[in-house]
């Protein structure tokens, strides 16, 4: 058992349970609360899941946070570099 | 095993094709829904041989309070030269719940064009149809526009373009991790691609929210 409770309620690691309802969270002092929104799906395989999470978590590490790059425009023409004389 | 049974109350019935030829926009379809936070659900994802693929059908659209039908693909088939019904009935089964059903559902049908349908099926006539014009991005704002206004306001999601890209991103990694789990990309079954769909969102951590 942990020595504080609210340690375990901020593991990332996904419980495996299913939620349903609203969920009220207030904070009683400054204290910053992250609150991760995980869909599960029912239909979902979750050794698969997992490894697709890693494999993602991997790449977010290796080349950063690929959502400045997203192509925002997806049928726009590739800009070739004109070749220096 | 995946567990076919648990609904949630976020479940998306998904009427379509489930050929070679609506390969790409199936896999976008599946991919919007589920980066809009929703659910999909569809006759794949039930595999057993005892249970009578109407029957399949039927109980899954008790179970989603949501319907996506794109009846685009009612067309004549080369080989026989006669018309795919199977959207068209499926969508008549979904209208029928919800017209018995005390817990209302929400449906989207999508078509080619806007009023192809009323050459085939008139009786949809005064039901909203919007076009993609078999075009994937065109889809996905459809569907994602759609879905919007099933959310919170306060449940930001970002526009159709935007997750095009998100859907392209995915692609482009999706060979990658069939290779480390020795998997074909091209024969993916429901439940892995959603598996790695979901894993993948998770991942990027584009369902974290941080309040203060």
């Amino acid at each position: 058992m942990p020595e504080n409770p609210e340690e375990e309620e901020q593991s990332d690691k996904p419980s495996g349970k299913t939620l349903e309802g609203k969920v009220e969270i207030r904070a009683a002092s400054s204290a910053t609360l992250r609150v991760r929104l995980i869909q599960q799906s029912p239909t979902a395989d979750p050794k698969l899941v997992e490894a697709a999470r890693k494999f993602a978590q991997k790449l977010k590490e290796k080349e950063g946070d690929e959502e400045e790059r997203i192509d925002r425009i997806p049928e726009a023409p590739l800009v070739l570099p004109v070749p220096q004389k | 095993m995946p567990n076919s049974r648990a609904s949630t109350h976020r479940d998306v019935f998904v009427n379509c094709p489930f050929d070679a030829d609506y390969k790409q926009q199936f896999d976008a379809l599946i991919f919007v829904i589920y980066d809009c936070g929703f659910y999909p659900r569809c006759a794949l994802e039930v595999v057993d041989s005892g249970q009578l693929r109407f029957q399949k059908i039927c109980q899954l659209i008790l179970e989603c309070s949501y319907g996506i039908h794109d009846l685009s693909r009612i067309e004549l088939a080369p080989s026989t030269q006669l018309p795919r019904f199977n959207m068209a009935l499926e969508l008549g089964l979904f209208l029928g719940a919800n017209l018995l059903s005390e817990n209302k559902k929400a449906c989207l049908v999508m078509d080619t064009e806007q009023y192809r349908y009323q050459r085939f099926c008139s009786d949809l006539s005064g039901v909203d149809i919007s076009a993609h014009g078999d075009d994937t991005l065109r889809l996905i704002c459809v569907v994602r526009d759609w879905l919007r206004t099933y959310l919170e306001p306060s449940e930001g999601i970002p526009g159709g373009e935007y997750v095009f890209g998100r859907y392209k991103q995915f692609l482009s990694i999706l060979p990658g991790l069939c290779e480390q789990q020795h998997l074909n990309p091209e024969s993916l079954i429901f439940y892995e691609y959603i598996s790695f769909l979901q894993g993948w969102l998770e991942g990027k951590g584009l369902r974290e929210e941080q309040t203060s």
